[in-house]
């Protein structure tokens, strides 16, 4: 089978998923890109982190990621920083004050999230895998390893 | 001032609408002088973030001190202001971006105690993947902690930075750096400097010698980073300018050569936290000729909580009598302390140390310390 998975809309089912109140949340990485990347879940992962600031065309990478106030945001601490809430806000301070990095947009739910990639070439987010309205074009490509 | 202070505010809320001080706490924390100080810095930005609110940012740093030390001769009790911090970054293009960080700091020579420095002032141009060039005044990066602390003491594992940065290590360049990070599997990192040396302030330097320094990191694991780099330079007539943080102790006046190797391990995991960080200067004078230093600083931390540690350091300082560049120090520091996390923007931390005395071994300060520092 390719390599590349051909469904777009794939969940990622990260190594140390999060447990919730209702079982695994599962989510879906979006990014504002043309066209459009098909990229690995270590190498999405580390644009998350803050290990790349650009995009292979250019663009600098921007990060959406949910704020304090948006519940999704213990889910992405956990599964992507391995941390709690305060520890992923602390660990962005950290890279923004070592002027590593830019500082990421946090916002307050799916849709602004999604709003927000959309407005931004460059950005990327991640929003639950339940959320609707996602548009299409927006949806990151995950390429197996 | 309460409006003034309220003005301040509304533009942190721009980069931080959870800003976590309120008007009245930061009117009680700082003192009036200090507070229209840093309107005055602040001001002129304003009109900045209202022309594009999303591509400037503004944090501030800070930190309190209380110390009751015990020594041989007598006792002394003080609290104590720290340094504060305004920092700004701006996203000037998409490639293009602006760092700025000035300090409002104690100084023995001001008559309000406190007066600015401006500590980085760097354009930075990412012109490809994670490479990019520094252009203007930034933090040598010479180790692990110059790197990623400087003066985030927010950040710092413990109260004060280690020995050699008060006796030997630059810590501020102002010049040109080619970067790169996270570079490959082991997240390999480097850095090219050349800049103004020791001699120099941040307006300009006499003769043509250039400071150098090449660097390179590597993150084995996850949460660790291994360093190494070396520094040189010409110091001419052993002149100390504003990019150490300290000055020579010698009344000789002429030129230096200096080379410094350091070495830099940091591990920071779940549980378990490490850093060592060690230097090695060697220094040629026409007066006493070769000169050896060494510092090396040891950090063990153990995380009970992701709020809570514990920790004991173990810095220890060696500068030659023939070293006619570095300043003299405590010849070693023990101590152990404990760090709480009350939010990503401001911790507790508290410790006890012992301190030599620079003369005698026998003659030793004990002192309880604790800080306050935050960032938001």
């Amino acid at each position: 089978m390719h390599k590349i998975i051909s469904a777009v809309i794939l969940v990622i089912l990260l190594p140390n998923i999060v447990q919730g109140e209702s079982g695994p949340e599962k989510f879906i990485f979006i990014a504002n890109l043309t066209p459009q990347q098909t990229i690995t879940v270590e190498s999405v992962k580390d644009l998350f982190l803050g290990k790349r600031k650009l995009w292979p065309d250019g663009n600098a990478v921007k990060v959406a990621i949910p704020g304090e106030k948006y519940p999704f945001a213990k889910v992405i601490a956990r599964s992507i920083y391995n941390t709690s809430i305060n520890g992923m806000k602390k660990f962005w301070l950290s890279l923004v004050f070592q002027g590593r990095v830019k500082p990421p947009t946090l916002l307050k739910s799916a849709e602004e999230i999604i709003q927000y990639v959309a407005e931004h070439q460059g950005a990327i987010g991640v929003v639950p895998a339940k959320t609707k309205n996602i548009p299409p074009e927006l949806i990151l490509r995950i390429k197996k390893k | 001032m309460y409006i003034l202070l309220h003005k301040i505010l509304d533009l942190f809320s721009i980069a931080n609408s959870q800003s976590v001080l309120s008007a009245k706490r930061l009117s009680q924390t700082l003192p009036t002088q200090l507070v229209i100080l840093i309107c005055s810095l602040l001001w002129p930005l304003q009109a900045g973030a209202q022309i594009d609110q999303r591509h400037i940012q503004f944090l501030y740093f800070g930190h309190v001190e209380y110390r009751f030390e015990n020594k041989p001769t007598a006792n002394h009790s003080s609290f104590s202001l720290g340094e504060q911090d305004v920092f700004i970054l701006a996203e000037m293009a998409p490639q293009l971006s602006f760092l700025g960080e000035t300090v409002i700091k104690p100084t023995g020579h001001s008559a309000t105690g406190f007066s600015p420095s401006i500590e980085r002032a760097q354009i930075g141009y990412d012109y490809i993947d994670n490479h990019s060039i520094i252009i203007g005044k930034f933090h040598t990066p010479v180790n692990y902690w110059n790197d990623v602390y400087h003066h985030g003491r927010l950040f710092f594992p413990t109260i004060g930075r280690p020995l050699g940065f008060s006796s030997m290590l630059p810590i501020h360049t102002l010049g040109l750096n080619f970067h790169g990070q996270n570079l490959g599997s082991l997240s390999f990192g480097y850095d090219l400097m050349v800049g103004n040396g020791i001699s120099s302030s941040d307006t300009g330097q006499t003769g043509t010698s250039m400071s150098l320094l090449a660097s390179a990191h590597c993150n084995p694991i996850e949460g660790s980073r291994l360093q190494i780099s070396y520094y040189r330079d010409h110091i001419d007539n052993n002149e100390h300018g504003k990019h150490v943080g300290h000055t020579s102790t010698s009344t000789y006046r002429k030129d230096i050569d200096l080379n410094l190797f350091s070495f830099s391990l940091a591990y920071f995991g779940s549980r378990l936290e490490f850093l060592n960080e060690t230097s090695y200067q060697r220094t040629h004078s026409d007066s006493t000729g070769l000169a050896q230093s060494f510092t090396s600083f040891v950090y063990l931390g153990y995380k009970h909580t992701e709020v809570s540690t514990s920790y004991a350091i173990l810095d220890l300082l060696d500068i030659s009598d023939k070293d006619l560049e570095a300043k003299q120090g405590p010849p070693n520091k023990i101590g152990v302390g404990f760090r709480r996390e009350f939010s990503p923007y401001a911790n507790l931390k508290a410790q006890l140390v012992q301190t030599s005395d620079i003369e005698t071994e026998q003659k030793e300060s004990r002192a309880l310390e604790i800080q306050l520092s935050y960032g938001f």
